[in-house]
């Protein structure tokens, strides 16, 4: 009992990701680790669902015996914290010998917390993957690991083969490749309708640069925002990055520099660090008319109209036309207005500050629930929102958008869906695809509160969120 | 002797220069009938002139009139001659006079009125086309005209002097007095465009910067009858600016090339000094047809046929607008040279083998109106149904609901087989409010017109 209590740290259990299943364990010489805690305990203990690792467990706690303490030590364990497993094991009653055991009894479920080093390699390493991937989960539900269509190279795995790489696709004449590589371009510098601003790289996940006949570049943030203008690359001294050049270090690590005409499309990797700083309560979502769609703050976190303010906590939505603002307030009130000022200013997160003038201004979403992308599609049920596709091996081709539909002109034939919510989807021959399932989601279960829609035409893609007609 | 040969001298043939034969009055009220000829004097032409400035100040100046003498009273039997005779200029009546300045204001603008840009946008821009009103009065100043997204337009001189473009090759400037039109995007898929005075066309973000004392950074700035506004620049739609005289001056350089680019910008400049880099020698741009870029590859069609490879060093080619600023573009983004000045096509160019291949059919209701285009036509999927034809070869044209139309007309002088045919038609295209476009129709090589 005493070695049991020794032993048995009975925690409460806390809160994990995915619930791991019961697996079997080995210990460090490759043995059953069953019978290793039959051999301390004396009782029929079955291992175990992992529930927790920590890497400075306090070694006091785990009450282990000198001999094992210095065995430990001597593997590199500190004195006073190691690291820890934590186990859920089947702990079974100890079995009186003078009774007949007609049936083996129920188990209780115990948290354990056990050494690492107690483990084989093989179980060490399972137990690094799966806390490495469970301090990340925040970070992968998230980030946006499809930009454009494509799937952002990102490190999903601890023991992934790396480094990450940015995707550069030129082009030359009409041939198109593309290439893996870092670019070094610390800065991108914006000429949009609204203004002219700088954007660190470090916030970018894509840019789709216009082709030779016309249109804008396209820059996506790793928050999914879209801003749209001229782009040019500013030269930069600390990179050694010269005005009008790509400049990447490629695989091999040699520098390479492309002119940016010659550059069609940019999917940078997913970094780690890239959402540090984003994502505040006190943040709204401005969609301006051409399409651009931004995370922003108001300064003073008020919005300034003619003698008087609105606070943005208070503030559901702002709709404006003709840079005139209809305020919806949380308290269900709609209050006229006007703003004092003809230019609007915000604080993007992604980096600049800038001054819109009103009129280019659609909406101005507070609420953090609310954030559509691209053209938002209104819908009762899934049939106002059917597409038919057309099969394999054209995946997520529009075969058809029906004249009822609720896309109305904003989808067409050809356009192919790249993108639900985020992952690249799914359009097998037979049996329920990613749209049927999504739109099963939104519309039966209501379990998602949307669906966002990237739409491939041409070179090109935009974003349409469907969302059900009384709203999200 | 020379006043009473100018007593009875009548005239009655148009001169060379077209004029008509009129009645003139010397000061004592004494008529002939003759034709003015020329005007020699050194400071005629201006438009400030009157007559009593002309009176004090052109003692000097003479009138030349061809005038007929007649030699008997039957003119079938005895027909007059002509003789050209220079009378100075104070002795002709006042009336006379201002015939006279009118008439050497026009033909010294003459030229003027030939090369400028009068309708831009299918519009006509204000000009000055007489020395004065009907009445005699001088001409009220000319206004540009500005429209507004409100649907309201006004009449106005705009004082921003300067206007910056950030295209997709470049940022630059460019002078009001350079300017024929701006043309406002609406942020969507139609990007904002200047139209230089010299047809020149350049898209992209304009921006209107401040001009310390003067103007205010993203207003448009201009003075009224009601004195001076300002206008947010989002709020305009479309600016007409008003023919200046002085505004051809200095274009038009024998160096210069007329530059196509893939967004279907074009402009007038001189390239590279106006010497083409071929291999390890120069070559003027007056010995070059027209330079064609293709991906990497550019080829250089010289005038007698031959055909060379373009051999720029750099990436980024150095040239001077004649609208005034030095730009360097990426190879890239060009498409084409012209090199011959005769050939400057606007918009995108259309080969027609014949009057028919070009023809287009409006609504008899609705003047220049596309009717529709069939899918074989040369301008499928160029125009479209409702397209608005609103010029023609830079003019206002007239589609009446009988008859030949301009359009008829400019496809027949393109095909003419009599005369000398034009060299191109170019069509404005209005599509909705917010698009304008061009069109260049030439005749396809070989055509035989």
């Amino acid at each position: 009992m005493r070695k049991l209590v020794l032993l048995l740290i009975i925690i409460a259990v806390s809160p994990v990701g995915a619930e791991e299943g019961f697996r079997p364990w080995k210990t460090f010489k490759g043995t059953d680790f069953d019978a290793f805690l039959k051999n301390i305990y004396k009782r029929d203990i079955e291992s175990g669902r992992l529930i927790g690792y920590d890497p400075a467990f306090p070694a006091e706690t785990l009450k282990l015996s000198k001999e094992q303490m210095e065995w430990l030590q001597s593997k590199g364990a500190g004195e006073k914290s190691l690291r820890a497993v934590k186990l859920t094991v089947k702990v079974y009653p100890q079995a009186d010998p003078n009774v007949r055991k007609s049936k083996k009894s129920e188990p209780k479920q115990v948290d354990m917390d056990f050494p690492l080093l107690f483990f084989s390699d093989e179980d060490q390493g399972y137990v690094l993957d799966w806390d490495w991937r469970q301090k990340r989960q925040t970070f992968f539900d998230s980030s946006l690991q499809v930009v454009l269509g494509e799937e952002r190279d990102m490190q999903k795995e601890r023991r992934q083969p790396g480094p990450q790489y940015d995707l550069i696709y030129l082009r030359e004449g009409s041939r198109s490749f593309k290439i893996k590589g870092v670019v070094q371009n610390s800065r991108f510098a914006l000429r949009s309708n609204y203004g002219r601003f700088e954007v660190n790289r470090d916030r970018l996940a894509g840019i789709q640069f216009r082709d030779e006949s016309g249109g804008l570049d396209v820059v996506i943030g790793v928050n999914n925002n879209r801003l749209s203008g001229f782009l040019g690359l500013p030269a930069d001294p600390n990179t050694g990055a010269r005005i009008n050049l790509l400049t990447y270090e490629g695989e091999n690590g040699d520098k390479q520099e492309v002119r940016k005409e010659k550059v069609s499309r940019i999917i940078f990797r997913v970094r780690e660090d890239e959402l540090n700083g984003l994502g505040g309560d006190n943040t709204v979502y401005v969609r301006l008319k051409n399409g651009d769609a931004f995370d922003a703050r108001i300064p003073e976190g008020e919005f300034k109209l003619g003698g008087r303010s609105e606070r943005v906590a208070d503030v559901r939505r702002v709709v404006i036309k003709d840079g005139i603002p209809t305020f919806m307030l949380k308290t269900g009130s709609n209050p006229p207005g006007e703003f004092s000022t003809p230019d609007l200013p915000f604080e993007l997160e992604l980096g600049p500050q800038i001054q819109i003038y009103s009129k280019h201004l659609e909406q101005i979403s507070c609420e953090p629930t609310y954030r559509p992308v691209g053209r938002i599609v209104e819908a009762s049920d899934d049939g106002d929102v059917r597409l038919s596709f057309q099969k394999n091996p054209a995946q997520g081709k529009v075969l058809s958008v029906s004249s009822r539909s609720a896309f109305g002109t904003l989808m067409e034939k050809g356009d192919r869906i790249v993108s639900i919510n985020g992952r690249i989807p799914e359009f097998p021959t037979k049996g329920d695809d990613s749209y049927e399932l999504a739109c099963e989601a939104l519309f039966e279960g209501k379990t998602i509160p949307k669906i966002v829609l990237g739409v491939e035409r041409g070179t090109h893609v935009f974003h349409l969120t469907i969302i059900r007609l009384s709203g999200v | 002797m020379f006043r009473f040969v100018f007593l009875v001298l009548f005239l009655f043939e148009a001169s060379l220069s077209g004029e008509h034969v009129r009645e003139w009055k010397n000061l004592k009220g004494q008529v002939i009938k003759a034709t003015l000829q020329d005007f020699k004097t050194e400071s005629a032409g201006e438009g400030k002139d009157t007559v009593a400035s002309a009176n004090k100040s052109r003692k000097d100046d003479l009138v030349q009139l061809e005038v007929v003498i007649p030699r008997g009273k039957t003119v079938e039997k005895e027909p007059s001659h002509k003789k050209v005779y220079d009378i100075p200029f104070p002795d002709f009546s006042d009336d006379d006079k201002e015939y006279i300045l009118d008439w050497h204001w026009s033909r010294h603008r003459q030229a003027f009125f030939d090369s400028c840009l009068q309708v831009v946008q299918g519009e006509q821009r204000a000009i000055r086309t007489t020395r004065r009103t009907k009445e005699g009065e001088p001409p009220k100043p000319l206004s540009d005209r500005v429209y507004l997204r409100d649907g309201s337009e006004i009449d106005g001189v705009v004082k921003n002097s300067l206007f910056s473009i950030h295209t997709t090759y470049g940022e630059f400037d460019l002078e009001l007095e350079r300017l024929a039109s701006i043309q406002f995007g609406d942020g969507l898929s139609t990007h904002d465009v200047l139209t230089g005075v010299n047809k020149n066309r350049f898209s992209g973000f304009l921006g209107f910067p401040a001009s310390p004392g003067n103007t205010k950074a993203n207003f448009l700035t201009f003075e009224t009858v009601n004195g001076a506004r300002e206008i947010r620049r989002e709020e305009v739609l479309r600016i007409i600016f008003q023919v200046r005289e002085e505004e051809l001056a200095g274009l038009y350089h024998d160096t210069s090339v007329s530059v196509r680019l893939r967004n279907n910008d074009y402009f007038d400049a001189t390239v590279h000094g106006g010497q083409l880099p071929v291999g390890n020698r120069t070559i003027l741009v007056s010995e070059v047809k027209h330079v064609l870029f293709e991906g990497t590859q550019s080829a250089v069609i010289l005038k007698n046929g031959g055909r060379e490879n373009l051999s720029f060093p750099e990436e980024d080619l150095p040239m001077k607008l004649d609208l005034g600023p030095e730009i360097k573009i990426f190879q890239g983004h060009l498409d084409r040279l012209n090199c011959d000045p005769d050939f400057r096509p606007i918009g995108t160019v259309i080969e027609a083998e014949s009057e028919r291949a070009a023809n287009i059919s409006f609504e008899s209701d609705l003047p220049g109106r596309v009717r529709s285009i069939s899918s074989s036509s040369i301008f499928n999927e160029l125009l479209q149904k409702d397209d608005r034809i609103v010029s023609i070869n830079g003019r206002i044209p007239e589609f009446p609901d009988k008859g030949d139309d301009s359009y008829e007309k400019a496809l027949d002088a393109l095909f003419n087989k009599k005369k000398e045919p034009i060299s191109h038609v170019e069509l404005g295209v209005q599509r909705g409010k917010q698009l304008f476009f061009q069109i260049t129709i030439v005749r396809k090589d070989g055509t035989d017109a």
